[in-house]
């Protein structure tokens, strides 16, 4: 009994973790025109569902390395889907002509290097990693 | 630690960002394997000539496809797909599927040009995708009353976004033809249509509706032209005037013909949903008026998703001919020939009714394939063919049920 208290103890402790180190920031370049976004319209964009950046032009995704942790936090609290499902959902628009995938970052540095570049590029980096670079559209706890 | 610090290097070494290719390449494919516990009929997915009977077949739902994208700047792009299915003749000869221009105008409208798939149906866009499909393959109940995959011509797309709906339009038009059969062709002239859908986020609803006229050509037509000549000349004695009119009724020149779609996609916490209702119309008995419906409902757990999809078809035109008094003046050559007409002509009218039952599950085995195991259940009733092909007489005497067993390994690249 007392091993299973331990153990529930380790194992919310390891939880606790996990959401601290998951908050999510989506992010553009700071000096993007690019203007606050919802969990939904973050949804649709990263679902191919809408293209358009509210205040910017058409936006040019970036997604983190498949199988990050923070790819898999991301999609889960902002789309609700597991990367196969996102799959499926890109599948069905690449194979219609109807969009592209998200470009692959190599990581959160990359990214805020790429949002700089281009005002239309948005990207979500680990919350810890925002600085004066990146202006933030949606945190996600 | 070592690692990390590893990676934080490589990241630092990454280069800054060079011009990325503006081509894109990514391919797609299923593996599938069917069995049934008959050996009355045939099973294939549509107007395959190839399929399964107790006999283990790869033939109905075998496919593969490969694409390439190309990005041009942010206003043309272009795609160009490759596609092979087994098609009517027991052919894999790849189909060019697509290829066309798009021009992105601004607004939300689109405009593409050229070869693009056409949007009979609600998943019709992805509907060879089977790694996009929660079923091992679109109900063939619906989804095989037009095998036309892809139309030449253009459509102009609008998007338009309200709060956190979505709504999504289509005006669609151009000419596009398919392979029936041996060196026969069935062509569609002046197509325009439309759909519209509305995107909630769980729940997507769609309507579409198109138009066009029918022809048909090729060698493989020469016995229908020929009982179709027949009926007329004999249809101008006197007391014979139906056989006439049996014959304007089967010809395919120049008949319009309609299709109309509603359906509803859900995707919900667990559950992913999917029905749709179909009704094909045409001015030919020989192309019959069908209505279709199915309605598919799963639950994911993990990386599982078992589900069931219910289905039926009922075809809607006549399904057979009966032969006119023949006056006993006329010649016996004219009475013995009647029959025989009537007789060819009820080889040709069709009754492809069925209902199905199907469970299985959809296995999401690795990152970008997935394994789906599927048993149907489909009742014949008597008088029908149902989605059977190759059945002695043409249709089931009695009603039949028959259980087919599939299994699947979908991939995309």
């Amino acid at each position: 009994m007392k091993h299973l208290v331990k153990v529930l103890i380790f194992c919310a402790a390891m939880v606790g973790a996990q959401s601290s180190f998951a908050q999510v920031a989506v992010v553009v370049g700071a000096k993007s025109d690019a203007t606050a976004m919802t969990v939904d319209q973050v949804s649709a964009l990263f679902l191919g569902k809408s293209e358009k950046l509210p205040g910017g032009g058409t936006a040019v995704l970036l997604d983190q390395p498949s199988g990050s942790a923070i790819r898999t936090t991301f999609y889960d609290k902002v789309t609700g889907k597991n990367e196969s499902q996102v799959k499926s959902a890109w599948s069905r628009l690449v194979f219609s002509g109807k969009g592209t995938p998200p470009k692959e970052a190599s990581g959160s540095a990359d990214i805020k290097k790429q949002v700089a570049a281009n005002p239309n590029t948005i990207g979500y980096i680990e919350k810890s990693a925002v600085d004066s670079s990146v202006k933030v559209l949606l945190s996600v706890d | 630690m070592l690692a990390l610090s590893l990676t934080a290097a490589a990241e630092d070494a990454t280069p800054a960002p060079q011009t990325p290719s503006i081509f894109s390449f990514s391919g797609f494919g299923t593996i599938g394997v069917v069995q049934t516990n008959t050996d009355a009929g045939v099973y294939t997915t549509g107007t395959q000539y190839y399929g399964a009977t107790k006999s283990a077949d790869f033939g109905p739902d075998t496919k593969m496809g490969a694409q390439v994208d190309a990005k041009f700047n942010d206003m043309f792009s272009a795609t160009v797909q490759v596609f092979s299915k087994q098609n009517a003749v027991g052919s894999y000869a790849p189909d060019i599927e697509w290829a066309f221009v798009k021009a992105k105008l601004g607004d939300g409208f689109d405009i593409r040009l050229g070869r693009i798939g056409a949007p009979f149906f609600m998943t019709s866009d992805f509907r060879n995708v089977g790694y996009t499909n929660t079923t091992v393959r679109t109900p063939v109940d619906v989804y095989a009353a037009v095998p036309v995959r892809y139309f030449d011509g253009g459509d102009v797309l609008y998007q338009h976004s309200f709060g956190d709906t979505i709504l999504n339009a289509q005006l669609w038009g151009g000419s596009s033809s398919t392979l029936v059969g041996q060196d026969t062709t069935i062509w569609l002239h002046n197509i325009i249509g439309v759909n519209v859908s509305l995107d909630t986020g769980p729940v997507v609803f769609r309507i579409g509706r198109m138009q066009t006229r029918l022809n048909a050509d090729g060698s493989g037509l020469a016995a229908f032209d020929g009982l179709l000549s027949s009926l007329s000349a004999i249809g101008a004695a006197p007391g014979l005037g139906s056989l006439g009119d049996l014959s304007s009724a089967l010809s395919l020149d120049d008949k319009f013909a309609t299709f109309t779609g509603i359906g509803a996609t859900l995707d919900v916490g667990h559950w992913v949903g999917s029905a749709e209702i179909t009704k094909r119309q045409t001015e030919s008995w020989y192309v019959s008026d069908t209505r279709g419906w199915y309605a598919t409902l799963g639950y994911r757990v993990s990386t599982f998703t078992p589900y069931v999809s219910l289905s039926g078809r009922n075809t809607d035109s006549p399904t057979s001919a009966t032969a006119p008094a023949v006056p006993s003046y006329l010649p016996p050559q004219i009475q013995g020939a009647v029959p025989v007409l009537i007789g060819a002509v009820n080889g040709l009218l069709g009754d492809e009714s069925e209902k199905t039952v199907a469970i299985g599950t959809r296995w999401d085995a690795g990152k970008n394939y997935d394994v789906k195991a599927e048993i149907q259940r489909i009742s014949v009733p008597a008088g029908s063919s149902g989605a059977f092909s190759q059945i002695a007489g043409g249709r089931f005497a009695s009603d039949t049920d028959v259980t087919v067993f599939s299994l699947c390994l979908d991939f995309v690249f």
